[in-house]
């Protein structure tokens, strides 16, 4: 008896470390360190094994689940950096008495919610398909397509021919048939910065669609070839400032497409080489076209479509919009990163130690990051080890890091009178913070290792971690580092739950 | 224990019975799935009772749940846990049909005393990601049984086995962040111990 009582009371004491373990089960990852928004609100976070969306506080920790209609598809941000679109599916009985358990006769209903402030500002039922998502840069439409490439199933007829025009603020929708299945929209601004006007693309077909009709129309529709069988693949296509012309680059060929969006016409400049990458410069109304098989760059004028060549060491096939300057750069390829003055076509030279794998402007436009793959000059100091190399573009210096591993991402914070970059290395469980106004540039030590970093609109920087129970840690620039953990467990019932789109 | 076992005959008390059981509890709720495959909630505990007029007795009990699992969640996994005391209190009726076979029919409250615990790293006593969240839910069972004893005339005390299975639920309770969970269903107990 007193052996009995003994078991017993033991079984009852069990603590940490020693928790009874009989089972195994089952679920989905309740977060994804990779699938993470930062806005004003806080983070929000996707959460798959409940199918839902979380709003973290960075400053509490505690995370509040996002009540939506149904389980969470798709999250896209807005451009603004301050709302999310999500995309739900839920499955409905018919009967509006029936239990989804019991029911034989069901519905799907497929929603866009639009997220604010930790709630669903704008629910919009939408039908079956809608699976692309593009907004205005104004972050007042989203313009929905139908990617077939994406669908497991199809469960109903669907227009592949036509957009779906959704307005942020209110949630009216309007279907825009465009008649052809879209493949590339651009958008015209006008000068308070409201988006005017869509550019939809597609093999072969241009349409203009006026987003400030009620409900928005197309207007302008024109084949970019005579014969239906050729088929032409736009590999890049800008807009000029005015929104009156769109330059269209076809795959592996030189020709640059000049479309006149108002009296629908297309005139062909013809280029030295095939273009690979270009860049509007409202400021010198012009715009700039590297190719990687030719060592020059052209620039465009926007008003009699002349082309001005400029040589340059070796092709460049990347450009970084910098406002007033424009980033030249190849990934993986050639050392050289240059700073061209739209304007005047001037070059200043950065030569980096090891060709660059990413290239990232600072907001304030002063500065360049750029991560180095391993370098392979055996006489070089930094033979066999990647890199990071600060430009600073308001002079021709550059500064070489060397990195313990593989840099991965960079995120920036700018406040008044300073000016952060965190580096983020492969595997490495430390960030590397840059002061890049005052030159002290310090390690920070993480609980865990990084798996991506982002910045916080308080001036502090996010690091996720890869923990099943959730982790996060809140990197000050200064180094001090708060942890945040267990937050994915919010709701953690719910993802052994029954789903509501239908899916277990 | 042998002055437990004669104090009744000696201070001529009301019989009283003490047993030590197992019992189950049906738990269908999805929360329990974090820590279960099955949806029973297996226990062991303890289970007293004193005739209070006629065939009335007083019933009280005790049990101790306590089941885990390895949760994977994706490729990584964690562990969880539900311990739980189940208190019982209430009335039993006892139809003495003869000596050996005594079939009774019991109402008593439920109280269910639960805690859900979730731990990032097992091997790791003091981890930043040890949670736990409590909760009671209050409710109640009914069960119909049988105690079969073997009659020891000469003894102050007769060994006992008792069975009884029935019905019992309690409320939907709150777990703070991690969500909500009721209980109910069949309830199964066996026990066995002595009755003088």
């Amino acid at each position: 008896m007193r052996r009995i009582s003994l078991v017993l009371l033991l079984a009852a004491c069990r603590g940490w470390g020693n928790l009874p373990d009989q089972d195994n089960v089952y679920t989905g990852p309740l977060w994804d360190p990779n699938a993470v928004w930062s806005t004003p609100d806080g983070l929000y976070l996707s959460l798959p094994a409940s199918k839902g969306l979380g709003l973290l506080d960075p400053a509490t920790g505690k995370l509040e689940k996002v009540v939506l209609e149904g389980d969470v598809d798709v999250i896209r941000a807005a451009p603004d950096g301050e709302r999310l679109a999500v995309f739900t599916d839920e499955r409905v009985c018919k009967d509006p008495d029936g239990e989804l358990e019991d029911c034989d006769d069901f519905t799907d209903k497929r929603r866009l919610a639009v997220v604010q402030g930790g709630r669903a500002e704008v629910t919009v039922d939408i039908s079956e398909g809608w699976n692309q998502l593009t907004f205005t840069p104004d972050g007042r439409t989203a313009l929905l397509s139908i990617d077939t490439t994406l669908l497991d199933d199809v469960g109903a007829v669907l227009d592949l021919t036509s957009l779906l025009a959704v307005n942020l603020d209110d949630g009216a929708s309007a279907t825009v048939h465009v008649g052809f299945a879209p493949d590339e929209l651009l958008f015209t601004t006008l000068p308070d910065g409201t988006n005017d006007r869509a550019v939809v693309l597609a093999y072969g077909e241009v349409a203009v669609v006026d987003l400030m009709a009620s409900p928005p129309i197309r207007t302008v529709s024109f084949p970019l070839v005579l014969d239906p069988d050729d088929i032409a693949v736009p590999s890049d296509v800008v807009l000029t400032p005015d929104g009156n012309h769109a330059m269209l680059s076809i795959a592996g060929a030189t020709e640059l497409y000049i479309l006149d969006l108002l009296n629908p016409n297309i005139n062909i400049v013809d280029l030295d080489a095939p273009p690979v990458a270009m860049n509007v410069s409202a400021e010198a109304d012009n715009t700039l076209i590297v190719s990687t098989s030719a060592s020059s760059f052209t620039l465009v004028d926007h008003q009699f479509f002349d082309a001005t060549v400029i040589e340059i060491d070796e092709p460049k096939s990347a450009v970084l919009d910098g406002g007033a300057f424009d980033l030249l750069w190849s990934p993986k390829q050639g050392q050289d990163v240059l700073r061209v003055d739209p304007l005047t076509g001037g070059v200043v030279e950065y030569r980096l130690q090891t060709a660059p794998t990413q290239l990232l402007l600072s907001p304030t436009e002063e500065f360049a990051i750029a991560l180095t793959a391993q370098n392979q000059d055996f006489g070089s100091p930094f033979y066999g080890h990647p890199g990071l190399e600060i430009l600073n573009l308001a002079s021709e210096d550059v500064q070489p890091l060397l990195l313990e591993s593989q840099g991965i991402a960079a995120a920036f914070t700018a406040t008044e009178g300073s000016l952060h970059a965190l580096i983020l290395q492969e595997g490495v469980d430390y960030v590397y913070a840059l002061d890049l106004y005052g030159g002290q540039n310090i390690e920070i030590d993480l609980e865990e290792p990084p798996i991506t970093i982002g910045a916080l609109s308080d001036g502090n920087f996010y690091v996720t971690h890869d923990d099943p129970m959730g982790l996060i840690s809140i990197v000050d620039p200064d180094g001090d580092v708060t942890l945040l953990s267990g937050f994915a467990t919010t709701g953690i019932f719910d993802a052994f739950g029954p789903s509501e789109s239908g899916d277990y | 224990m042998w002055t437990i076992l004669f104090a009744p005959a000696a201070l001529a008390l009301p019989p009283m019975e003490v047993a030590i059981e197992v019992g189950s509890l049906h738990n269908g709720d999805s929360a329990y799935d974090v820590v279960s495959d099955e949806d029973i909630v297996t226990s062991v505990g303890l289970r007293g009772g004193i005739a209070v007029a006629g065939p009335l007795h007083v019933v009280v009990g005790w049990h101790r749940a306590s089941q885990g699992a390895s949760v994977f969640a994706g490729e990584t996994a964690f562990q969880s846990a539900y311990q739980a005391n189940e208190w019982t209190g209430g009335l039993k009726g006892v139809w003495h049909l003869h000596d050996v076979i005594q079939p009774y029919v019991s109402a008593q409250a439920l109280v269910l005393q639960g805690a859900f615990k979730f731990d990032g790293d097992a091997s790791d006593d003091d981890n930043i990601d040890q949670l736990v969240e409590r909760a009671v839910h209050p409710g109640g069972m009914a069960t119909l049984g049988a105690c079969a004893t073997v009659p020891l005339p000469d003894w102050p005390a007769q060994p006992a086995l008792w069975l009884e299975g029935g019905i019992a639920g309690v409320s939907r309770a709150t777990y703070g962040n991690f969500g909500d969970m009721a209980a109910g269903g069949f309830i199964f107990r066996a026990g066995a111990g002595v009755q003088f």
